[in-house]
């Protein structure tokens, strides 16, 4: 037994190693950070959810999987010692270096929680009983998973279908499951009662794991095991990845079918005829019946033009807490239908500017969120625009000046037709909404007059009316923006992008007069190092002091993999004057920042020195 | 006592039939070859005799004792040298020795030394870096280092080149003359069971068709060249074409015809007509 474990530990010591330096610093980080994250304990917990599975993997993967794999196995057993004895040494010592590493990363918690929160034997208990029976559903698991050899892949992605298929089903959330529910945030919050059936039913689900490791190792003399573990050959790759994709498009098609309830609000005005189109009353209710009859009037004309089968479903709901020409969209996890929000009793509501932003939004729950895609996006908010606009002089002359304007602001940077057809979702945070709607418009309305409205109209309802199925045969069955185009008989996007130069040169010729007229102050943004290590970041805003009128700063922390912003998520300061964003960025930050201005001859929102950058 | 008997044994691996009722006796301090073409049951056999598997049927004695379940202590007593052997590839040969012999209460270290010299085994340096055969004399070096009284080797030869080849039957059978162990090897090459075994086992799909000393199998088959009609009566039996088997008193009380001729074959030869034959063994 000794000369067993002294193999192992020789043979792993490096990976050992590296991973006991790598749980130390996480604890270090962690432990760190804990400050922000309100108690010591949350870092513990942090590290038990995230690196106690990660070294289970890792552990396993070590001392099964490279054994069998590596077929050293065979050597072992024509030694004079019994596979129980060899996996008997192999579980548990994998099972001591995890509870013992676990046990340490605890021990540092609590060294750094002492006098900061309170720590009775009873809360510290609770604490290691529910940590220790998760750390022991990991490692039996993963040990499990492992003798399952060329197959282990396979299970951990049919495990992780599974998760997700039941999670999303609602039924059973998998934060609430005995084995994670042990480890969620309440492991740190709650100091009472210990959840005793969630910790028996890991353990046992522990208890279960092992027992069928050892079954599954011994049976037929361990030959089972090892047939497991020979490689995959290619025939039963392909089998295997072919079964995976199946199973994830066939969830995906059941998901997709299950119906949802559509989204009903009791107290509204709704559409006297036509699409059904339902109103909360914000101020008065004839102003919302009003609205709902004009949305009504609006999604027929779009039915009429694309050809839509059946009525859609729009609910429109007041929020006083936005801006007029602030529009957002509601998400909808356990509903059907298009739920819009807008500030109806604002004297700067823009009503045109919301009609067609309701359009947009059904055009983009109807294609499921695919003509939303940023090679066709620009299509898909001009359109809107376009198709409010088509019998309204006056907004077409606003639409007119604004895009003339944005063009201006897009011009001062090279290329910059080529970026509005190719990357619109970065002109359009340039941008902000009002303008980057209205040079969605002026293009579309010139290709409109261009191609002539058959083919135009083929255009859109090819890009705008198609539905997809709701799962992953959508992404399939894409075909592709520049084939749509050619099939409508539009110009390519090399040609449009071309096009779209000459048109933005000619309209700031057409209006060069008023768009002079337009104030263009310089913004500007800084990050300074404060007496910490963290940053503050300071605005200022020309012309000088004093003279300035208000404005609005935007800003973002921007994620990792972050794309589009979402407007709800961007983070407001009204101001009249230089000042300092009120908030402290770690060095590394990347953040999205902007300044807006309201100006009364556009009639919206104007926004400048639009710009992600990294905080240092 | 017999160090191996293997009583109608029978081993299937799934739909295939591996061994088919065998049986067989190694006897005490002696060399066995055990021949048979790929595929015959010649690792299954040796697999079971070490209780890597389990026999499906039958009962095999190993020094004595059933190995139903394999002991601890019985295993010790032996030493097993497979085909290709899977040694740790980040140990080297001292370190595999004291790995090994950590399992061994009658392990000998200065023999493990001796034993890597004489077989030109280099002790520091790693598994993964050793040629096939210097792998397999090392298997040999840890097999033999506890002294067992029964030594396994599956076509220990089957991965080298001639000159190793001879190198290494050569000192098989020295170690063999110095410590009395009773060696059974599985072989395909008859020239080398010839060289080697004092008696041997022929098996054909999962069945024996001949166990006996290599001198005794060369009076019981022989080639029978003449007339057709000039066939062999009672207790003969013909194995392939025009080779037959019989007991030797037979042979020699058989009063042949004039022009008839009755020709002692080569060892290669007979395990040829056993390995092609379809009759029922004798």
């Amino acid at each position: 037994m000794r000369a067993l474990l002294y193999k192992e530990l020789r043979e792993h010591r490096w990976v050992l190693l590296a991973m006991l330096l790598l749980l130390g610093l996480a604890q270090a980080v962690t432990l760190w950070g804990a400050g922000m994250m309100g108690s010591p304990m949350v870092a513990y917990q942090k590290i038990v959810v995230t690196m106690a599975p990660l070294m289970a993997l890792v552990l396993a993967n070590r001392l099964v999987v490279r054994e069998y794999m590596g077929r050293t196995q065979l050597f072992l057993e024509t030694l004079p010692v019994s596979r129980t004895q060899v996996l008997a040494v192999k579980w548990l010592l994998g099972a001591a270096l995890l509870f013992l590493a676990m046990a340490a990363c605890l021990g540092a918690a609590l060294l750094v929680a002492r006098g900061k929160t309170l720590l009775t034997p009873h809360y510290v208990a609770m604490v290691a009983i529910r940590s220790a029976s998760f750390v022991l559903f990991s490692y039996a698991l993963a040990f499990a998973v492992g003798l399952t050899g060329r197959y282990r892949y396979v299970i951990w992605g049919l495990l992780f279908v599974c998760v997700v298929a039941v999670n999303a089903a609602g039924q059973a959330a998998v934060q609430n499951w005995p084995p994670f529910y042990l480890v969620a945030e309440s492991m740190v919050y709650e100091r009472l009662t210990l959840p005793a059936s969630a910790v028996l039913v890991t353990c046992a689900i522990g208890a279960g794991l092992v027992a069928a490791t050892f079954a599954l190792a011994l049976s037929a003399e361990g030959s089972l095991v090892v047939a497991l573990s020979r490689r995959m050959r290619a025939r039963e790759k392909s089998a295997v990845t072919i079964s995976f994709l199946a199973l994830i498009v066939g969830f995906t098609v059941i998901d997709g079918r299950k119906p949802k309830p559509p989204f009903e609000l009791v107290h509204a005005m709704r559409s006297a005829g036509g699409p059904p189109v339902a109103v909360g009353v914000g101020g008065s209710a004839g102003a919302a019946q009003h609205l709902a009859d004009a949305l009504s009037s609006d999604l027929a004309r779009l039915q009429d033009f694309l050809a839509l089968p059946g009525p859609p479903a729009l609910t429109a709901l007041p929020d006083d807490a936005l801006d007029g020409d602030a529009f957002q969209r509601a998400v909808l996890p356990n509903a059907d239908g298009v739920v819009v929000r807008a500030a109806f009793t604002n004297s700067a509501f823009d009503s045109e500017g919301f009609r067609a932003y309701a359009l947009a939004s059904w055009m983009e729950w109807h294609s499921r969120e695919r003509a939303a895609t940023e090679d066709r996006r620009w299509l898909l908010d001009g359109f809107a625009q376009w198709l409010v606009a088509r019998d309204l002089p006056q907004q077409q002359e606003k639409l007119a000046l604004r895009a003339a304007f944005a063009a201006r602001l897009l011009q001062a940077r090279p290329g910059s037709a080529g970026r509005a057809v190719h990357a619109w979702l970065s002109v359009r945070e340039e941008l902000g909404p009002c303008l980057a709607d209205a040079l969605a418009w002026r293009m579309v309305s010139s290709l409109a007059q261009q191609t002539g409205e058959p083919r135009f109209r083929a255009l859109a309802q090819s890009v705008l009316a198609e539905r997809p199925p709701g799962d992953a045969r959508a992404s399939l069955f894409d075909p592709g923006f520049a084939r749509l185009l050619a099939g409508a008989g539009a110009p390519d996007p090399a040609m449009l992008t071309q096009q779209f130069e000459r048109l933005f040169g000619a309209e700031q010729a057409r209006m060069a007069a008023t768009l002079d007229r337009i104030a263009m102050p310089k913004a500007q943004f800084t990050a300074q190092r404060m007496a910490g290590k963290a940053f503050e970041v300071h605005y200022r805003f020309g012309p000088p002091a004093g003279e300035a009128p208000p404005f609005s700063i935007l800003y973002h922390v921007l994620g990792p993999w972050e794309g589009e912003i979402r407007p709800e998520a961007l983070a407001r300061v009204d101001s009249t004057r230089a000042g300092v964003l009120p908030a402290s960025f770690a060095r590394g930050t990347r953040l999205f920042t902007a300044v807006e201005r309201r100006d009364a001859l556009l009639g919206c929102s104007v926004r400048l020195a639009a710009q992600r950058w990294e905080v240092k | 006592m017999n160090a191996v008997e293997l009583d109608s044994v029978t081993h299937r691996y799934g739909k295939v039939q591996a061994l088919d009722g065998l049986n067989l006796t190694v006897r005490q301090g002696e060399m066995f070859g055990f021949l048979g073409r790929n595929g015959a049951g010649k690792t299954t056999t040796l697999k079971l005799l070490m209780g890597l598997l389990r026999a499906d049927k039958g009962t095999i004695t190993v020094l004595g004792r059933s190995v139903k379940r394999m002991p601890t202590g019985l295993k010790q007593r032996i030493g097993y040298v497979c085909q290709e052997p899977n040694f740790y590839p980040w140990m080297t040969a001292g370190q595999l020795g004291a790995f090994v012999g950590s399992f061994y209460p009658t392990w000998d270290a200065p023999e493990f030394q001796r034993l890597l010299r004489m077989l030109d085994v280099p002790q520091d340096r790693r598994a993964s870096e050793m040629s096939g055969g210097t792998r397999t004399k090392l298997g040999l070096a840890l097999a033999l280092a506890p002294r067992p009284e029964l030594l396994l080797l599956d076509e220990p030869t089957a991965g080298l080149d001639p000159v190793a080849r001879r190198e290494f039957n050569d000192q098989l059978q020295s170690l063999q003359r110095e410590q009395g162990t009773t060696v059974m090897f599985s072989s395909h090459l008859v020239g080398e069971v010839e060289q080697l075994a004092q008696r041997v086992g022929i098996v054909q799909a999962g069945t024996c068709r001949f166990e006996g000393e290599v001198g005794a199998l060369r009076t019981r088959v022989r080639r029978i060249a003449g007339d057709a009609a000039l066939m062999p009566g009672e207790g003969f039996m013909r194995l392939r074409g025009d080779i037959w088997q019989a007991e030797p008193a037979l042979w020699e009380q058989a009063g042949w015809p004039p022009g008839t001729l009755v020709e002692t074959l080569s060892l290669e030869d007979i395990f040829l007509a056993f390995a092609r034959t379809d009759s029922v063994p004798a």
